[in-house]
């Protein structure tokens, strides 16, 4: 897969240093998964924070605390101990076409999940983060060769690609690109593949239902 | 042990001594373990506080982590990254989990990407040391107001619109703060893309 749009690097940093909200996290975790050269900037974000760490003062810890974690290691079952799914979680993640922490999330493929149509050609499937998560996240799929309206985007909004693709006044976005816009582009995106276009969406803040439903509207009326 | 780990800081060595006692740990050395646990608990511990954790879930944070690297001992692989990482990111996800009361498991940790986990060879090592005591110079050469920059966001926890907040500047200033360390930093590792 080539990428070609990657999340700006500020972004990254908060990515990793456990900053960013739990729903852009994902988008940027999915995009992170198949990007091989985001994920080699994010290892250097990650050595900061590594390099950070040792940076820290000591504080001592409670006396009993390592006796408390020995014990802990003799309590829990050994088996416990080589728990390592990834392998497997990365087959099947490869055979559902999705990021890996996606299908981590859903559990099931793009076509399994209970769609919600909001207009002709436009339908969309909410996912729900753990209680306590910060923001919202969603996807979105348009059908091939549907334009939505022209729209902006408030901060810390966040669209990967998935599957499709789409064209807009920034340039085309295929699987794997992330839309990491900022707030004062407008744009109007149209489907730019034979196939569907199905989106990540990411959102800061409770979702907007007003606005996306402002968006959707002039569809409705075509 | 301290005394030499304290003398290995900085040249490179600490985390070449501190991956070797991963390596025992994963299979079972105790010894290797309280080793590495008295190093970074008392760390991570102040690192969590940092982190607006209380006392009390700082402790239990930093008994998660260090039962965590027990656990996963055997996943990490050098070529990845060094150690402190690799802690660093396990310690970050859990935070996270915390905070959420859920083992959500959003992020990716260290080992968790699909690259090649070969053991790297000697002259890898040796570039990947070096890369970190590079980074930590560079960490401590940056200008202060980077550096508030990079501290707030990765010890205190703040996002960047928090940041700016805190220290009253633009948002598009901190973003751009956050660029130009970053830029430095990376310079520092030789600018590998
Ligand atoms: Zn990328």
């Amino acid at each position: 897969m080539r990428v070609h749009h990657h999340p700006d690097c500020a972004t990254l940093m908060a990515y990793a240093s456990g900053t960013l909200s739990e729903a852009l996290t994902m988008v940027v975790a999915c995009h992170v998964a198949w990007c091989p050269q985001c994920q080699r900037e994010l290892r250097c974000h990650e050595e900061t924070g590594g390099a950070i760490i040792d940076r820290m003062e000591a504080v001592p810890v409670k006396p009993g605390c390592l006796d408390a974690v020995l014990q802990r290691i003799d309590a829990e079952c050994r088996e416990a101990r080589a728990r390592d799914c990834a392998p497997e979680l990365a087959g099947e993640a490869h055979r559902m076409g999705l990021p890996r922490p996606l299908c981590r999330l859903l559990g099931r493929s793009l076509d399994q999940l209970a769609w919600r149509r909001i207009a002709p050609g436009v339908a969309v499937y909410r996912i729900n983060l753990a209680r306590g998560a910060r923001g919202r996240l969603m996807l979105m799929r348009i059908a091939s060769g549907k334009a939505l309206p022209r729209h902006g985007h408030s901060a810390g909004e966040m669209t990967m690609v998935l599957r499709g693709a789409y064209r807009d006044e920034v340039g085309r976005f295929a699987m794997g690109d992330i839309a990491d816009l900022g707030h004062d582009i407008e744009h109007k995106p149209v489907t730019d593949s034979g196939a569907d276009c199905i989106c990540l969406i990411g959102s800061e803040r409770p979702w907007r239902l007003r606005g996306l439903l402002r968006l959707v509207q002039p569809i409705l009326r075509l | 042990m301290t005394d030499s780990i304290k003398q290995f800081q900085g040249n490179g060595r600490l985390q070449d001594e501190m991956a070797a006692l991963v390596a025992r740990i994963a299979k079972g050395d105790r010894e290797a373990f309280a080793t590495l646990f008295n190093y970074y608990a008392p760390r991570l511990k102040s690192f969590m506080l940092r982190r607006s954790a209380d006392p009390e879930t700082a402790e239990e944070l930093v008994q998660e982590t260090m039962l965590a690297v027990w656990n996963r001992a055997s996943s990490f692989s050098p070529a990845k990254g060094s150690v402190t990482t690799w802690i660093y990111t396990i310690a970050r996800n859990l935070r996270i989990d915390r905070l959420r009361r859920q083992p959500a498991q959003t992020f990716y940790d260290i080992d968790d990407f699909d690259e090649p986990s070969a053991e790297p060879s000697t002259e890898e090592r040796l570039i990947q040391n070096e890369s970190e005591a590079q980074i930590a110079s560079a960490i401590e050469a940056l200008p202060k107001e980077q550096l508030d920059v990079i501290s707030l966001s990765y010890v205190d926890d703040l996002s960047q619109s928090e940041i700016a907040e805190r220290l009253d500047v633009p948002l598009g200033t901190v973003k751009s703060r956050m660029r130009l360390a970053y830029q430095k930093l990376r310079d520092a590792l030789g600018g590998q893309s």
